[in-house]
């Protein structure tokens, strides 16, 4: 069966990832009602909303970190809808925390490492006994984490342990630890809030950077200024309810995402 | 870096080594080589407890099991089976590797505190069975005369009876070299690394591709499998099995030297094992330290105390400290000199 059939089959009309109806529930509070969202490949699409509305639990359901009610997702055609976590990002979807996690005790070099080795090799059994595979595969690994961390400046700090890094480095560690393994789709929770204005502009370049290299973007993020900057299309959540969805310019004007943001 | 330094830890590796092997032969009384056979054991013992309490982050209170049942197998199965020495370690080494696959699927299913305490329940259970199953174990009459070590000197008629405890400590030695080459090759490798990710923060480590279940799985089935090949050996080297041998005391020693001596460290186990070895004996009776019976197990408790409390890192967390300054120091001379 060809690719195009494949898609075609599952109805998600060439999209890289679709969300179809997914509705998540928490005791009290419907997190996700019925979101329905694509992203196409090459995309750079940013997810808004008030606080609670619910972005980063779609965030969660999408990587398998929580189980939705209903609905499904499909990635490159196939349903991903209740798979593992681990089985999801080798299938080609990173994620950042909005509560950035980065492994504290392993040099920052080695959480970069530790990102990329799963998608390098998935036998065990090989890894213990091939060793001089390893070895090569090791080295590209290890130059691979160079490129990155020379692109965030971050080279001088290899070897520390990632604990000793301030909140900005290891924010952009954890952007780094999710490009290393060159997936097709970036899930990123908000990824310019909580650090100074230089570093939201850094960020915003990389951002924009990877994407005019090909790389598909998800984006949760609260700075507007960076929202509308970056864009190529913007959905907005409110309650856990897609309520607008467009371009920048037309988000910008619409009333119902006023109404959400500053209330009647 | 000096050649020196860079074949320093080589150096001492075979200083250890050599240390090892000719060591026993200095005393003649059993002894001296009764504690050097003990302090082998406990390291073996506690390298497997630490790749998964040290490593992955799961602390089990169960593994005296894997070394009790490890023992009873040989007990009872050896002379039904004949399967000889080797033959009784590696059985009893993989029925305790396959009971960690079956009990860390059924325990990792659950939080920390509840997975301790079901694995703790699991050692009680244990026990129970084996002071109770008199038919099967003796219940605490024990399984007595159990065959020693027999070796067939290839080419000739000669078979050599492991009796002296000398012939066992170098029995002992060869599993002691295993374990120690396996926990390196594993902590020090991609899988080290993942081990790190799932004991610091599994949730990011499932974003990583990294399979929790899967490390802690792997960490516990080879502690496992290690500790029930230890088993094995104690019951060919005192030829008896008692109920006693699935012993909470063991979780507590495990614990001590573990964590007082640095846990996810080799030399920090390695150090602990030997002080917790050798600092009881000589607390005890005539032993060089020797102090009335009473004021022993207070001794032993304040040594504890002091430590948790002055290096909370263990042993080996206060020497890297240490090195780390001296090496900071030498940086800063070095710099000024330019
Ligand atoms: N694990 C959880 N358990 C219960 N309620 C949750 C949980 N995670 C999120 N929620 C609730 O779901 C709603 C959406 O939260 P969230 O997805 O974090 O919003 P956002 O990322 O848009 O700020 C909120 O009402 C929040 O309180
Ligand atoms: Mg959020």
């Amino acid at each position: 069966m060809s690719e195009q059939r494949l898609i075609a089959d599952n109805g998600s009309n060439g999209a890289l990832i679709e969300v179809q109806g997914l509705t998540k529930r928490f005791i009290g509070v419907t997190a996700v009602d019925c979101v329905d969202m694509k992203v196409y490949s090459g995309e750079l699409v940013s997810l808004i909303g008030p606080n609670g509305s619910g972005k980063t639990t779609l965030f969660n359901c999408i990587t398998g970190f929580l189980r939705s009610e209903e609905g499904r997702v499909v990635f490159r055609g196939r349903d991903i809808t209740h798979e593992r976590p681990d089985k999801i990002v080798l299938q080609g979807i990173s994620r950042t925390f909005q509560n950035v996690r980065v492994f504290p005790s392993l040099s920052v070099l080695d959480n970069l490492l530790v990102s990329l080795q799963q998608h390098q090799e998935e036998d065990l059994w090989r890894r213990t006994f091939h060793a001089p595979k390893i070895q090569r595969l090791e080295r590209e690994a290890v130059e691979r984490a160079l490129q990155l961390l020379e692109m965030i400046g971050l080279t001088d700090l290899r070897e520390e342990p990632a604990h000793k890094l301030v909140f900005g480095q290891r924010k952009l560690l954890e952007f780094a630890c999710a490009l290393i393994p060159d997936p097709d789709l970036v899930l990123l929770d908000e990824p310019a809030a909580g650090v100074g204005t230089a570093m939201v502009e850094q960020m915003k370049q990389h951002i924009l950077e990877l994407n005019r290299a090909g790389m598909t973007f998800l984006v949760v993020e609260h700075n507007m200024g960076v929202v509308m900057d970056i864009s190529d299309r913007i959905v907005v959540l409110d309650h856990g309810q897609k309520i607008a969805e467009g371009s920048p310019e037309a988000i910008r004007e619409d009333p119902r995402v006023l109404e959400a943001y500053f209330g009647k | 870096m000096t050649a020196l330094a860079r074949a320093r830890p080589w150096l001492l590796w075979v200083a250890g080594g050599v240390l090892v092997l000719a060591l026993p032969l200095q005393y003649s009384g059993g002894y001296a080589i009764n504690i050097m056979i003990n302090t082998l054991m406990w390291i073996v013992f506690a390298l497997s407890f630490d790749l998964s309490a040290g490593h992955v982050g799961t602390v089990s209170l169960g593994h005296p099991a894997f070394f009790g049942i490890g023992a009873y197998l040989t007990a009872l199965l050896g002379p039904r089976l004949g399967l000889g020495y080797l033959g009784n370690t590696l059985l009893s080494a993989s029925l305790m590797a396959l009971l960690a696959l079956v009990a860390g699927v059924a325990f990792f299913r659950v939080r920390e505190v509840s997975f301790a305490i079901g694995t703790l329940g699991a050692v009680i259970i244990a026990q129970l069975i084996a002071n109770n199953a008199y038919d099967l174990t003796g219940g605490p009459l024990c399984v007595k005369g159990i065959a020693r070590p027999e070796f067939a000197i290839p080419f000739t008629d000669v078979t050599l009876k492991v009796i002296h405890p000398l012939q066992y400590y170098y029995l002992l030695v060869p599993l002691v070299v295993f374990t120690i080459v396996l926990y390196k090759a594993m902590t020090s490798s991609r899988i080290g690394r993942a081990f790190i990710a799932v004991r610091e923060d599994e949730v990011r480590a499932s974003a990583v591709g990294i399979r929790p279940l899967r490390y802690k799985l792997l960490a516990f089935v080879v502690g496992g499998g290690i500790i029930g090949a230890l088993g094995s050996f104690q019951a060919q080297y005192v030829t008896v099995v008692c109920p006693s041998e699935i012993a909470l005391s063991y979780t507590l020693n495990l614990l001590i030297i573990v964590f007082v001596g640095g846990a996810g460290s080799l030399r920090g186990v390695l150090l602990g094992s030997v002080i917790f070895s050798v600092l009881p004996r000589l607390l005890e009776q005539g032993g060089a330290l020797s102090i009335p019976p009473a004021y022993q197990q207070v001794a032993y408790g304040l040594i504890l105390i002091l430590v948790v409390l002055f290096m909370p890192d263990g042993i080996d967390g206060q020497i890297r400290r240490m090195t780390d300054k001296w090496h900071r120091s030498r940086e800063v001379e070095v710099g000024e000199d330019v």
